[in-house]
């Protein structure tokens, strides 16, 4: 236990955290910020997120016909509430334009309407102006669930029963927002890779530095000293579920910013929503899922990078052959094991598969140096 | 002697060899990814054998006299076919017909090959005119203007952003004296190869570069320490000295490794794509163009050939900047892989800080003087670049200053050390 503790004491060292601070700074700022900062990023995107947020106070988990001509109702009032806009600015009544009806079919070649046209929305941002396309939009999708499904484009049999299925079970009525799901699979890829890169960053001297000490011909004289390596590695294991941990409830923390809460026990499948999945399940199942494949796939990773520490004979091989592993893990490995889980277009059982390959293969190139390293000559 | 050595620490260690083989493979992927569109674009040297690569009047109705003489001959032929007659060539390809007539085989390959070389000559021959009319309303005051609204920029920075654009407006007219704009190119818009060779390319070969000249500047500048041998070799006069032998191999390595896997890239490209008739058309053309429609604007008459050979100059600089810097970073920390970490953070905070100045200070320009800022916009070097970085000797000055200043610290860092106790 206690060498353990040592060991844990190795590996967050104060360099190593200030290190780990300037970095998740870093990576925060230029790819993690912005995603929180711009959501709803711009208009209609905003009045969108607004009027569907409304839609969840004001109808619940979906959108029945009466509610629906509900909807319709409040999109004809605003389209009266656009009209004594006009109405009452005077330039735009001099202009001829006193309805919404007249404002929308405006002719955007005369110069002298297209600046009144920009005052409004660019100039005035007048609200009810960027509301009502906003609507216009989510009515016509309700309108035309078949959408879609024409989305989707090409399919196979299994992908359309699934979809047809859906339709069948409410989608077509549920209430979703797909910059929601889109803003959380964007920011989620970006944590995903500050967390593996907060990984490697400690793991990776693991086992240089007692190699470079030659503190290794010490302790593999004694058959405690044999048994460091697994503790070293469990020291890794726990030092690395701490630091996926503390990112993660940080980032969770930034993220309640957001303001979604109400979507969460919501179903994904709906036709505010591009995303489908093989599997029935809500945005906070979603979030779920995605938070056990970073841990796992960080399991995955320690065992990787121990095996390198192991390996490496000088930092500089280390982090070299970090290169390609970053390569790989940042780009393909988080666009299909943290981004768009379960989705339709890949192979239903894909994302288990793909985990248990990754596990097990970590798993067995450490099992072999671990066996190697039981019985290796100190000479 | 002892410098041999120190460079075969480099090359013999199997990871700094890996990591450039992988690089160039990765590389030569992205050229062959690219390969599809090369018989496409090899088409243009027929048109420049005829006409030449300037498109001034003569040059125009070289073109069109060319070109309408083969739509003629075309239309006779598409009569005796089908009965149809094509006002331009590109009808061919509408989809009414265009299926059917695929089909029915009507046409044989080579005559199948014949209408699109005369479409594509016919889309540069329209392109023309296009190019015109953009540069002759090229206004780079109200451009500046624009810029100066969107950025929000303050009084001072205002300013100093609008001298450099009444510099370039009168590069601009320049240019148009010189018809630099109407020299025949790839078209921009469909090859984009200027953005593929100058920022997919070269960018990516900035990072490979970086990446293995950090690498190896942190290893062999802490070998000593990490082998613990430090205690040795720096306990006597000519063992202090090896640093200054270090800082001259790794530099030399850095030029080395990254001009191999510049020049093989390179080398692979123009085999790939047959730029000859072309090396001489100067960089500004407007049919460089690509779908932003932005117009590349240099500061200087260049032709290609001699911005290429300018750019990779100015990129092997700037790896000897970066090899500095990871020096000077190691003679300070003694651990190569926190030192690869730093590096990192310091690349990042180099390109985020110009983002934090307020918007009406000076220091907003200033703090894109630096390389991070200069290597992330490789597309644009000489060129007008934006607000923050359009000077004329942009380049140059962010170069200059920092190797003089890298320098400084090297030197003093390195005299430091050499009084240092152990």
């Amino acid at each position: 236990m206690r060498l353990l503790f040592e060991e844990l004491k190795k590996l967050f060292t104060v360099k190593t955290i200030i290190l780990l601070l300037l970095v998740s700074i870093i990576i925060y700022q230029m790819f993690i910020v912005f995603d929180f900062k711009h959501f709803p990023n711009g208009r209609p995107v905003l009045d969108e997120f607004l009027a569907t947020q409304k839609m969840l106070e004001d109808y619940g988990e979906s959108m029945d016909e009466d509610e629906f001509e509900d909807f319709k109702s409040i999109y004809d009032q605003r389209i009266n509430e656009a009209t004594q806009y006009l109405q009452s600015q005077d330039d735009m009544v001099a202009a001829g334009l006193d309805s919404y009806t007249k404002f929308k079919s405006i002719d955007l070649e005369n110069e002298k309407l297209a600046a009144l046209h920009n005052k409004v929305y660019h100039e005035d941002y007048v609200d009810v102006f960027w509301e009502i396309p906003a609507r216009e939009d989510m009515i016509e999708r309700y309108e035309h669930p078949e959408r879609y499904i024409q989305q989707y484009g090409q399919i196979n049999e299994k992908q359309k029963a699934r979809i047809e299925e859906l339709m069948k079970n409410g989608a077509a009525t549920a209430i979703f927002s797909y910059q929601v799901f889109e803003n959380y699979n964007t920011l989620i890829k970006n944590v995903a890779i500050l967390i593996f890169l907060s990984i490697m960053l400690v793991i990776l001297p693991l086992y240089i530095g007692d190699r470079r000490n030659h503190a290794v011909f010490l302790q593999y004289t004694s058959k405690v000293g044999r048994t460091l390596f697994t503790k070293k590695l469990l020291a890794g294991l726990i030092a690395s579920f701490i630091v996926i941990t503390v990112q993660l409830v940080c980032f969770f923390f930034l993220y309640k910013g957001n303001d979604i809460s109400m979507f969460l026990p919501l179903t994904l499948h709906s036709i505010y929503n591009a995303f489908i999945s093989w599997y029935d399940i809500t945005f906070l199942q979603y979030i779920l899922l995605t938070v056990v494949s970073i841990y796992l796939i960080g399991l995955a990773l320690v065992l990787v990078t121990a095996c390198i520490s192991s390996i490496a004979p000088n930092y500089m091989t280390s982090v070299g052959l970090h290169v390609p592993l970053a390569f790989i893990l940042f780009g393909v490995g988080t666009t299909y094991l943290v981004q768009n889980l379960t989705t339709l277009y890949l192979f239903k059982y894909l994302l288990p598969v793909l985990l248990a390959a990754i596990l097990s293969l970590s798993f067995i190139l450490f099992w072999w140096k671990y066996k190697r390293e039981k019985w290796k000559d100190i000479t | 002697m002892i410098k041999r050595l120190e460079f075969k620490k480099i090359i013999t260690s199997p990871i700094v060899l890996g990591l450039f083989l992988l690089f160039l493979m990765y590389n030569l992927f992205l050229i062959y990814d690219k390969t599809p569109m090369k018989e496409d674009m090899n088409l243009l040297q027929p048109i420049i054998k005829e006409n030449g690569t300037l498109m001034d009047a003569d040059g125009r109705s070289g073109l069109q006299s060319s070109y309408e003489k083969e739509l003629a001959t075309w239309n006779k032929l598409a009569q005796t076919k089908t009965g149809d007659t094509y006002e331009a060539a590109t009808d061919f390809y509408k989809p009414e017909h265009f299926h059917s007539l695929m089909e029915a085989k009507t046409y044989t390959d080579k005559e199948l090959q014949a209408i699109s070389t005369l479409a594509l000559k016919e889309t540069y021959f329209h392109t023309i005119d296009g190019i015109e009319s953009q540069y002759n309303q090229l206004n780079m005051i109200k451009s500046a203007e624009e810029q100066i609204r969107v950025f929000g920029l303050g009084e001072g920075v205002a300013e100093t952003v609008r001298t450099q654009y009444t510099q370039l407006d009168t590069r601009v007219k320049e240019l148009i004296t010189n018809k630099e704009h109407l020299h025949l190119f790839f078209h921009g818009k469909i090859y984009a190869t200027h953005s593929f060779l100058f920022k997919t390319l070269f960018q990516s070969i900035i990072f490979q570069a970086m990446i293995l000249i950090v690498l190896f500047t942190a290893f062999l500048v802490n070998y000593e320490f990490e082998q613990k041998t430090s205690l040795v070799a720096y306990s006597t006069k000519r063992g202090r000295h090896l640093v200054w032998d270090k800082l001259v191999v790794a530099l030399l390595s850095s030029l080395v490794a990254t001009f191999t896997l510049l020049g093989t890239t390179l080398l692979v490209y123009f085999l790939v794509f047959d730029y000859s008739g072309l090396w001489n058309v100067p960089i500004s053309t407007g049919f460089l163009i690509e779908l932003n429609e932005i117009p590349f604007i240099s500061w200087w008459n260049f032709t290609f050939l001699e911005y290429l050979l300018l750019s990779c100059a100015l990129l092997m600089i700037c790896q000897v900047i970066f090899a500095l810097l990871t020096f000077c970073l190691s003679m300070w920390i003694r651990n190569s892989y926190i030192v690869f970490t730093i590096f990192g953070v310091i690349f990042g905070a180099g390109v985020l800080l110009p983002g934090y100045i307020p918007k009406d200070n000076l220091l907003i320009l200033y703090t894109h003087f630096s390389p991070f800022v200069l290597v992330m916009n490789v597309k644009k070097w000489w060129m007008e670049s934006g607000a923050f970085t359009s000077f004329k000797h942009y380049e140059v000055i962010t170069v200059s200053a920092w190797l003089i200043a890298l320098l400084l610290i090297a030197w003093f860092s390195i005299s430091r050390f050499t009084r240092e106790n152990l």
